[in-house]
């Protein structure tokens, strides 16, 4: 792990000075760092300790390189499309470099239980990131400033825990902390417990603490996009997972409701809000990246109700739902960008029909919202699937409404940029427009081979998350081959599969048999007799879901909550601007020498 | 808590020399907190200064003493004490050094803004008016 | 030989006067021939020096030791470097006349002579404020420093008419053992003094006036410099001469002015000005530490004064050539003005991480949760100014009224000092004990009343 982590540091600096060269060396080197750390990884056995720089802070936890490896096929993928995206930018160096450091810092974070090289780790990944968002769009400016003080309410938090763990224990190291946090008061407890989930529920986009996602995923470089939502988000979910499960949570607080325990309900209902808020917001949005923004709030909120479950199935499902997400969200992410590449544009109403000429970025499309929205036989069904048989057999239903109309939304939002995007009629202006270079067609075709065979071979992955639920004495999910069991059944996902491909065979046999239809350009519409001056306003794709969204249009808004927050702060140091005048500063400063000399304390 | 006040006045109102160093510097002060003119809010640490000055003789004087000066005819031993007294020789001579750099400055502010009146002068930001954002809101950005 | 840090600025400062330029060209040489006898004395820290051979409770005393040969050294190296970077030379002969004071007031053990050089300290401070035609903050901070010296002066007489003596040690000494209490109340008095000069509100409302209109000279010199001299005289004075802590409404005020000052920071659209109201967070953060009283605290506190001048010397040497910078065309600038900031606020891998993290910690050992909660929720604000401020200048288009893109950088001197300041940051940040060490041994001497008793007393006198 050591070498891995140095590897990526320096790898930073060569990928900056080569970069200076050849731009696209950059996106080249990173890939080779992932690559070479996947098999790296791949065959260090979990548990293991090492040291880092002679300090003996590294320890490889199940869970760490599940959620290690992951990171690694995301920014794979990711720098496999950079090599020929990273042509669009102005500051292809600094770029480089900075997706580099971020990766090594998110290994970092992955690969350690010491909470001060973990802050250390989360930090460095933050602010590498923080640099390269606002990169493309000069509007990003603001949304990475809310971006780095939303992580940093969740990260201080997270470091005031740790230092009063500190305190009381003298050590750093999770695991020992863990073994001995029964002993201090409760209160203490609650304090410690809620400080350190405020890191990952601030990094994951967790109600209430989602509203940087929407700038940040809208506006940061087209393809940086899919790493954030595809893995910065998770690293969130990690520590979620991480602390929930390496705390004795079920026996610190008490049982509350469907054999839950009190905290588990408070974050499985942040779980709730947050479908319910990701998915009504995402439904409203007309810009594709932040459409997929809400709705990667509300896929964090599966994952934490799957997490906060800790049991056999639900916990399962939401580590198995990191898993699916992030996938999906990179390959929805990448086809954007593929898109903004060739049209440059992220309003869904300004385009329309690219399905003829860009197929590969359409079907990659298409396999990421089927996965995200969870339909067999893609691997979002499953992880979907798992969280939801926990709750029934819990009988928590008020959770499965929302989980169920989080579903039922996942549905319409994600169908809104394949709508406007993809199907319909092609616009005159996008008549030229050609499919993006085979580099970039390489991982979204791999993406897509990714989430259909581990949608019908979730071995390998179910492989993983039971070895991270029997390391912290969870019972462990139960399987043979692709026969997924749970205390409710079980689901085949061959079978599945097989049904799908015959019914999909059956499908493509119909369409080909049955005459086509005719083809007509955007002009060729029915007018009334009228003349159209502009045909984009007849583009079907424009206020799309407005029967929807004015049902809940006047809803109170937590954005403008913070922002309204925020100026109240700046009002105040307004306040302090005004004592700093000739005028009053002559009172206070007498004022504070009366309060000094004469007040002989409290 | 405060401290007892009234008893902090009773023992400096009981010593008569204190009570010219005492006016002074409530001279000063309400001075340097009222006056809307540069030049008077100077005076007025002048007076201070003064004022703090003299209260420091006050402490070195042991009634009924003589001056510090030998001489033939002094009696040795019978004097107030002389090294308050040298303090505020350098204390003094620091107060003209910052009496004299204020009265420049205000000559050069004067110079700058053709007034020493606090409600006519208004801080000059023009310099500083190209280093400043503009789209510096609160908002979340939609 | 000590006595010639004090000298020969002194000297060469008034035998300058008419020949401007030739103090310009002199000035980094004394600092440089300071920097060398200090560490010519260095074997010999932990002696008195008595001046005109009176003895020491009556004649004047300097006092040299490791505390003392560590600020002075910090002082004198900062001073080089603003004398390489300064160019106006019309502040060469005020620069001369401070160092020399500043010498004093660290080397000083006489509570009137520590008066005298902290007011020459204060009108060198006026002269030098004026720059970039400044003369209406200055007033403002002559007035404010004009009338808090009078406390000062006040307590070092109290402590010469209570203790019958001027002499740090023996008036002190004198006035622990018969009433502490009076001690007390002249540490209040010299307190009041010292907190203009360190910027706690609501005694540091000159700050934003002064280091906040665009001059590279004040902020620096001020900020860097005078502002750590007199923190070496707030902890001697309230640590080593005192086994009381101050009332704790200077705890508290002090904690306000923490909070408030980052508040007023982020309200600014001023880059200097932001950096102003910064400044005097972080030396609340200092006093504050200092105020706990206790050593694990004191030595962080000091490991974050330095890295925090550090950085303040960069970020206003920045600020004060280039305004709001377009950083694309100054890339070295840039990154030593990102790696700066990032250590004002504590980013891991920088030395202020090590400075807020070896705070934090010492400040849980104690159990002391409030100034804890303060420090994060300050650095929470502090965080998202700073960040505005970086992506502001590296990402904003600004552009000149023809229409293209600035395209100013550093001068070659300025951008050598200001990375090479950046990267000693970096390598504290990767190895932050060698810092450390030298602040715990600070820490530990300067808690050590005993010790600088036994040097005056074992050398007699009294």
């Amino acid at each position: 792990m050591q070498n891995i982590l140095l590897v990526a540091i320096i790898g930073s600096v060569a990928g900056y000075l080569l970069s200076l060269f050849y731009r696209r060396l950059g996106p080249i080197i990173l890939l080779l760092i992932s690559l070479y750390a996947f098999a790296m990884l791949w065959e260090i056995p979990s548990n293991t300790a090492e040291n880092f720089l002679g300090y003996d802070v590294l320890y490889l936890t199940t869970l760490g390189k599940y959620f290690a490896l992951l990171s690694l096929i995301v920014f794979s993928a990711y720098a496999i499309f950079n090599i020929v995206w990273i042509e669009t930018l102005k500051t292809p160096h600094a770029f480089n470099a900075l997706s580099i450091l971020t990766l090594a810092g998110t290994l970092g974070v992955f690969f350690t239980t010491n909470l001060v090289v973990l802050y250390i780790f989360w930090e460095l990944t933050v602010f590498a990131s923080l640099f390269i968002v606002p990169m493309s769009k000069s509007e990003a400016k603001r949304a990475a400033v809310w971006y780095v003080t939303i992580t940093a309410i969740g990260s201080f938090a997270f470091l005031f825990a740790t230092f009063l763990l500190y305190s009381k224990f003298y050590t750093f190291d999770l695991v020992e902390i863990s073994r001995n946090l029964s002993q201090l008061p409760k209160p203490t407890i609650w304090l410690v417990v809620c400080s350190m989930l405020t890191a990952g529920i601030a990094k994951s986009g967790v109600f209430p603490l989602h509203v940087w996602l929407r700038n940040v995923h809208g506006k940061a470089p087209d393809t940086f996009s899919a790493v954030l939502s595809g893995q910065l988000v998770k690293m969130g979910s990690y520590l979620i997972a991480l602390l929930l499960s390496i705390f004795p949570v079920t026996t610190l607080f008490p049982h509350f409701y469907g054999g839950v325990n009190i905290l588990s309900y408070i974050l499985i209902w942040l779980g709730n809000v947050s479908i319910l808020v990701g998915t009504l917001m995402a439904i409203k949005q007309n810009d594709m990246k932040m459409l997929i923004a809400f709705s990667t709030v509300a896929n964090s909120g599966y994952i934490l109700i799957g997490l906060a479950l800790l049991d056999q199935v639900g916990f399962a499902g939401g580590l198995f739902h990191v898993f699916n997400h992030a996938i999906a969200a990179t390959m929805i992410f990448l086809s954007f960008a593929a898109v903004v590449y060739r049209t440059g544009t992220t309003k869904i109403d300004e385009l329309g029909g690219l399905i003829h000429r860009m197929p590969v970025t359409f079907i990659t499309y298409l396999v990421g919202i089927i996965s995200l929205a969870g339909i067999p036989p893609t691997s979002g069904f499953i992880s979907k699937w798992m969280i939801f048989q926990s709750l029934v057999s819990r009988g928590m239903f008020v959770t499965e409404i929302f989980v169920f109309v989080g579903s039922i939304g996942s549905f319409l939002y994600v169908f809104r940029p394949l709508a406007g995007v993809f199907l319909g009629q092609l616009k005159s202006k996008y008549k030229d427009v050609r499919e993006v270079p085979i580099i970039m067609q390489i991982p979204m075709i791999l993406l897509v081979l990714v989430t259909v065979f581990f949608g019908v071979f979730p071995g390998q992955v179910l492989e993983f998350i039971v070895g991270a639920q029997k390391e912290f004495g969870i019972d462990a999910f139960q399987y043979e081959g692709t026969k997924l069991i749970t205390s409710m059944g079980y689901w085949d996902t061959w079978i599945v599969f097989v049904m799908f491909a015959v019914g999909f065979l059956i499908a493509a046999v119909l369409y080909l048999i049955t005459p086509k239809g005719k083809k007509i350009p955007l002009e060729d519409q029915y007018t009334s007799g009228e003349f159209l001056h502009n045909f984009d306003l007849y583009h079907y794709a424009s206020r799309f879901y407005a029967f929807l969204e004015r049902e809940y249009g006047d809803h109170p808004s937590l954005e403008n909550l913070y922002a309204s927050l925020v100026n109240a702060l700046k009002s105040l140091g307004k306040g302090i601007d005004y004592l700093v005048s000739r005028t009053a500063s002559a009172y206070v400063f007498w004022l504070g020498v009366i309060l000094l000399l004469l007040w002989k304390g409290w | 808590m405060l401290y007892d006040l009234s008893e902090m006045f009773r023992e400096a109102l009981s010593v008569p020399y204190y009570y010219l160093p005492l006016f002074l510097v409530s001279v000063g002060i309400y001075g340097i907190v009222s006056q809307r003119n540069l030049f008077k809010q100077l005076v007025s640490l002048g007076l201070i200064d003064t004022g703090v000055n003299i209260l420091i003789i006050s402490l070195g004087y042991i009634q009924g003493m003589e001056a510090p000066i030998y001489s033939a005819v002094t009696p040795i031993a019978k004097f107030v004490d002389p090294l308050p007294q040298a303090l505020v020789l350098t204390a003094i001579v620091i107060g003209v050094g910052v009496l004299g750099l204020g009265a420049t400055l205000l000559i050069k502010i004067h110079e700058r803004y053709g007034t020493l009146e606090l409600d006519e002068l208004k801080f000059s930001k023009e310099h500083q008016r190209w280093q400043e954002i503009m789209d510096d809101e609160g908002d979340v950005g939609v | 030989m000590i006595t010639l840090l004090i000298a020969v600025p002194l000297a060469l400062a008034f035998a300058t006067i008419p020949l401007r330029k030739l103090a310009r060209l002199i000035l980094p040489v004394v600092v440089l021939a300071n920097l060398v006898i200090l560490f010519a004395l260095k074997p010999h820290v932990g002696k008195i020096i008595e001046l005109g051979s009176w003895p020491a409770v009556y004649g004047i005393t300097l006092f040299f030791d490791e505390v003392a040969f560590y600020f002075l050294s910090f002082v004198n190296m900062m001073f080089l470097v603003i004398s390489l970077i300064t160019r106006d030379e019309r502040f060469s002969i005020p620069l001369l006349v401070m160092n020399a004071a500043l010498n004093g007031l660290i080397l000083t053990a006489d509570f009137f002579n520590s008066f005298v050089f902290l007011e020459i300290i204060a009108i060198t401070s006026y002269i030098i404020s004026t720059d970039k035609d400044n003369a209406l903050g200055s007033f403002k901070y002559l007035i404010f420093g004009g009338v808090a010296s009078i406390f000062y002066l006040i307590g070092a007489v109290f402590m010469y008419v209570q203790g019958g003596t001027l002499n740090m040690a023996y008036s002190s000494y004198i006035i622990g053992m018969s009433n502490p209490e009076l001690m007390k109340t002249a540490l209040v008095l010299f307190a009041i003094t010292l907190l203009v000069e360190l910027k706690v509100l609501p005694f540091g409302l000159w700050v934003p006036d002064v280091y906040g209109n665009g001059s590279a000279l004040t902020p620096v010199v001020l900020g860097s410099v005078v502002s750590t001299a007199t923190v070496y005289l707030f902890s001697r004075l309230s640590l080593t001469f005192v086994d009381e802590h101050l009332p704790p409404v200077f705890y508290y005020t002090v904690l306000a002015s923490i909070v408030l000052s980052q508040l007023g920071a982020l309200y600014q659209k001023n880059l200097g000005r932001t950096l102003a109201f910064a400044s005097m967070a972080s030396m609340s953060t200092v006093v504050a530490s200092l105020l706990t009283r206790q050593e694990s605290v004191v030595s962080t506190a000091l490991f974050y004064l330095f890295t925090d001048a550090l950085a303040k010397f960069v970020l206003f040497t920045v600020y004060g050539n280039l305004g709001v910078a377009n950083f694309r065309n100054a890339k070295t600038t840039g990154i030593a003005f990102t790696f700066s900031s990032l250590s004002l606020v504590g980013v891991p891998i920088f030395a202020g991480f090590w400075g807020k993290y070896y705070l934090l910690k010492a400040l849980f050992e104690q159990e002391n949760y409030v100034l804890a909660i303060v420090v994060l929720v300050s650095t929470l604000i502090e965080l998202a100014y700073v960040t505005k401020w970086n992506i502001e200048q590296w990402f904003a288009k600004k552009e000149t009224t023809k229409g293209e893109i600035e395209n100013i950088d550093l001068p070659f001197v300025q951008k050598l000092f200001v990375l090479l300041s950046a990267l000693i940051l970096l390598v504290i940040g990767l190895f932050p004990q060698l810092l450390l060490d030298k602040t715990n041994l600070l820490a530990e001497k300067l808690f050590d009343f005993q010790l600088y008793r036994d040097i005056f007393f074992g050398k007699g006198g009294m």
